[in-house]
């Protein structure tokens, strides 16, 4: 039906993604086949030499495991957290909404808030948390969370997580909402118990819904920035150094245009991996991305 | 479990409100008095009415753009069945799954040879890579369940194509569309690494770049940063207490068969 | 006022054929059905005609003008749907003159025509109303009231009965039917009911796979199906058929082991499909020598008739039975078939023979 005045309406779409998607994407391979520094003026096509750079450079390969690592734990306790928290929610109660509002509040803090928020807390010698730890006796003396190579990880795992379980967890609940409440009386009737229940009829219901909750919350902690940037800048030592964080440095702080691009571009191709993988298994399962 | 997740955020309003020489002291008090010392700081010491405004105006702009552009699109795919509509769809999500590391070094180029840094296009277009995926995916959820008999019924009673949409569509689509402007305009508002990147003047930053950069004489000034951490998250505590159930349908549509 | 010719009409959706290659006439201020199971084209056919669709192949012309060039606008037609369509944030009152408002109509008279429309319709007390806050029926007529306001060419529409219930839907067909004969323009009317496209037109289309099977007046669709398929389709219950043979002259039909002689010779030997209605045999329970001897295998009294399942030529075979006939399942009946109203099909092609040319 009128395809032609269709075709006309998503030109305007085209045009904006082709300015600053398509033709960054595709340019920022290009730049990383050179050796470019910005203040230096040096401009020199060198082909795969930046990749090579990279598979030898003992950094990306830590930023790389901090990636895992970081991405990993927070999107296993989001999970986690954001199934209870959506558990909990999907009960009749009074202030319900107040609760809800309560969840969404984190996600709506802006990252970089809320990392400063999480520094005060963490803070050596003023912060919140080391007294309280102090004063239950669970430390002797304070933490130095955000400049300790064992604690500061677990510091920006901790940011992350409450930042966004409440994404995971309304996404959860919007799912739990629409699994048929008749199936629940029906296994009622069948004698089933509440583990029962939630094991045969809410996770199977749900698989879907946790694959795709997988699929944003692995994406955007693979990439993650704002947080660690702010919170530990990548320290100490480069132990919490995420690639994204990684390839901001060698872009903006050395102004190395070319390997910060092969950086950038190795995460590009990380996260298309993991977004091809899910895709394909949500597929396989007769998934909800049509 | 509602202590930790708005806990933190209590405790930044609680130390937004101290005066400075309790502010330190452990074990942590509660103000005897309620100082707003830190918020007039915040306005008289640093120019932050002047990177509200940047932030609101890269915020609106990005919001009306996008979801001018991207109601047009979410009506193409929903209720023209162009061809292509699934190769659409899968571009647009693709984009959205783009790490803005990638695109961060290409856009900053172009920035500077179009000798736009330091103003306000130069977040906006950029912001578009995730603020257009975002409204093209939330608008077609809510677009595509509108009756396409409606568009149909308006055509034979006369109506141009872009009378149809105007008159019947778009009134539809309305409250679809605020949805999809207040997540736009939160993800707007919050966007960190590309305003980083491409301000270099603080009178160009936007909040989130400010707060980051929040420099101190000697010390960190928690007071004032908490104050202003206050001041940013205030408007979006508000957008999420009047608008959650239309926030939550947003954030949900199209990831759950409803 | 129009007439509609469609010559050579056809639509493909990338590989499927909606329709195919069609010629169909509808004549000005006729009430034309087109009717066919779902999936058949015939909504196709409706949206072709009104410009929401564009043809793949052939022309379509409203009194002598091809109109393939005019956008719906144009067209001046009016479209009554399925779903009714009502602009959800309009009242009643901007739904029904929203068409008019659209061609700028003069405000003075948009209000006049409004209301000449809601007293035509029975709306007068509803046209402050929003459509959620009507019942099925009143939107229905809200949506009747936005076709008439146009005084449109012609008048589509699309199962525009399907969503009422059993009771209103025969109330609104007898309106619909008065609603033409006042208003005397060309109504095309789309349905996969049969009853109502035999108790509404003028002339029937039969539609099946995107081909046009007969297109009739009624009574002659009834009593000279063009094939089985349309045999089949129109009527309640259908029209049987039973597998016979016809002998080398023409002039008699075997049925089982009954011979029947013909009134007219057929051009035909061998092979045949009897087509006869379910009121086209006589059942009693003594046999005659044109009798087949049967049971009945279900008995269904419906109170203004009774309806008897036997089994002839190891066909099922529906018979239309006098309500007060008394008959239980298994009961013997004879069944003598009245040849004389019979449709003769070919064994392969269903087509009815005494049709062919």
């Amino acid at each position: 039906m009128e395809s032609r005045f269709g075709y006309l309406l998503i030109i305007p779409a085209l045009l904006t993604i082709a300015v600053v998607a398509i033709y960054p994407i595709i340019d920022v391979f290009i730049l990383s086949l050179y050796e470019r520094f910005l203040t230096l003026g040096i401009d020199e096509f060198t082909g795969l030499n930046n990749y090579l750079k990279l598979v030898n450079d003992a950094r990306f390969w830590n930023a790389l495991k901090n990636t895992a690592v970081f991405t990993f734990f927070s999107v296993s306790l989001e999970l986690i957290l954001g199934m209870a928290v959506a558990l909990f929610i999907n009960r009749p109660f009074s202030l319900q909404g107040l609760i809800r509002a309560a969840v969404l509040l984190p996600w709506a803090v802006p990252t970089v808030v809320s990392a400063k928020i999480w520094a005060w807390i963490f803070n050596t010698d003023l912060g919140i948390l080391n007294y309280a730890l102090l004063n239950f006796g669970l430390i002797d003396a304070d933490l130095n969370w955000l400049g300790s190579t064992g604690y500061a990880m677990a510091a920006a795992i901790t940011v992350d997580v409450w930042k966004t379980t409440p994404f995971a967890a309304l996404l959860l609940l919007a799912g739990l909402q629409v699994i048929p409440d008749d199936l629940y009386k029906a296994a009622s009737v069948d004698g089933a118990s509440r583990w029962q229940k939630f094991r045969h009829i809410t996770i199977p219901h749900l698989k879907p819904v946790i694959m795709i909750v997988l699929l944003f919350r692995t994406l955007d902690a693979f990439r993650v920035f704002d947080a660690i940037y702010i919170l530990t800048g990548g320290g100490p030592a480069n132990s919490t150094e995420t690639l994204s964080v990684y390839a901001y440095k060698i872009l903006f702080q050395t102004l190395d245009f070319g390997y910060g691009s092969t950086i950038a571009v190795s995460v590009f191709a990380a996260v298309m991996l993991i977004s091809i993988g899910y895709i394909s298994i949500l597929k396989r399962r007769g998934g909800l991305l049509s | 479990m509602v202590f930790y997740l708005i806990g933190p955020v209590i405790w930044q309003l609680i130390t937004s409100l101290k005066p400075n020489a309790i502010l330190t002291s452990l074990p942590p008090v509660l103000p005897e008095k309620v100082v707003f010392t830190h918020y007039v700081s915040v306005f008289t010491e640093r120019p932050f009415a002047r990177i509200i405004l940047n932030s609101f105006i890269v915020a609106t702009s990005t919001t009306v753009y996008c979801l001018a552009i991207g109601v047009l699109s979410a009506f193409a795919i929903s209720i023209f069945d162009i061809k292509g509509k699934a190769l659409f769809l899968g571009l647009v999500l693709s984009i959205s799954m783009f790490p803005p590391i990638a695109t961060v070094s290409p856009l900053y180029l172009l920035i500077r040879a179009l000798g736009i840094r330091d103003t306000y296009l130069a977040l906006i277009f950029p912001y578009a890579t995730f603020a257009l995926p975002l409204s093209i995916w939330v608008l077609s959820s809510f677009i595509s369940e509108i009756p396409k008999e409606l568009y149909k019924a308006a055509r034979v009673d006369g109506c141009t194509p872009l009378q149809a949409l105007w008159k019947v569509l778009f009134p539809l689509a309305a409250p679809g569309v605020f949805t999809c402007a207040i997540l736009v305009f939160i993800f707007a508002w919050n966007e960190f690494l590309y305003a980083l990147t491409f301000t270099t003047t603080v009178q160009s930053r936007t909040i989130p770049v400010a707060i980051a950069l929040f420099p101190g004489l000697h010390e960190v000034p928690w007071g004032e940063m908490a104050a202003a951490s206050i001041i940013v998250t205030a408007p979006l505590v508000i957008l999420v207490f009047v608008f959650q159930k239309r926030i939550i349908s947003g954030l949900t549509a199209g990831s759950v068969k409803g | 006022m129009a007439g509609i010719q469609l010559k050579g009409l056809s639509k493909r959706f990338g590989k499927n054929v909606a329709i195919h290659p069609l010629d169909l006439k509808i004549d000005d201020g006729s009430f034309m059905a087109i009717v066919g199971p779902s999936g058949c084209g015939k909504s196709t056919l409706l949206n072709l005609i009104a410009g929401l669709e564009t043809p793949s192949g052939g022309d379509i012309i409203f009194d002598g003008q091809s109109v393939l060039n005019l956008n719906p606008r144009k067209r001046d037609v009016a479209f009554v749907f399925q779903t009714y369509a009502l602009y959800p944030h309009k009242t009643v009152y901007e739904n029904i003159g929203f068409p008019l408002s659209i061609a700028r109509v003069e405000k003075n008279e948009i209000d006049k025509r409004i209301l000449e429309v809601a007293e035509l319709l029975g709306l007068q007390n509803l046209l402050s109303r929003m459509p959620r806050e009507l019942s099925g029926g009143q939107r229905q007529r809200v949506a009747l009231g936005r076709a008439i306001i146009r005084q449109p060419k012609v008048f589509l529409l699309d199962e525009p009965l399907s969503n009422l219930d059993a009771k209103l839907r025969v109330q609104t067909r007898a309106e619909l039917k008065k609603l033409h004969e006042r208003l005397k323009t060309t109504f095309v009317y789309v349905t996969h009911d049969q009853t109502e496209a035999m108790s509404l037109a003028d002339k029937i289309a039969i539609l099946k796979d995107g081909k046009l099977h007969q297109s009739a007046p009624p009574r002659e669709i009834y009593n000279n199906p063009a094939d089985t398929f349309v045999g089949g389709f129109i009527g309640s219950p259908g029209m049987n058929f039973i597998k016979a043979a016809i002998d080398a002259e023409g002039r008699e039909v075997a049925i089982e082991n009954m011979l029947y002689p013909l009134s007219q010779p057929l051009e035909k030997s061998g092979d045949i499909i009897v087509g006869l209605r379910p009121e086209h045999f006589s059942i009693g329970e003594h046999a005659n020598e044109k009798a087949l001897a049967k049971e009945a295998v279900v008995v269904e009294p419906l109170g203004s008739e009774t309806l008897i399942q036997t089994e002839i030529s190891g066909a099922q075979v529906v018979i239309r039975a006098p309500a007060d006939y008394n008959c239980e399942a298994g009961d013997p009946i004879q069944v003598t078939p009245l040849i004389e109203n019979a449709n003769f099909f070919h064994p392969e092609t269903g087509v009815n023979i005494e049709l062919m040319d």
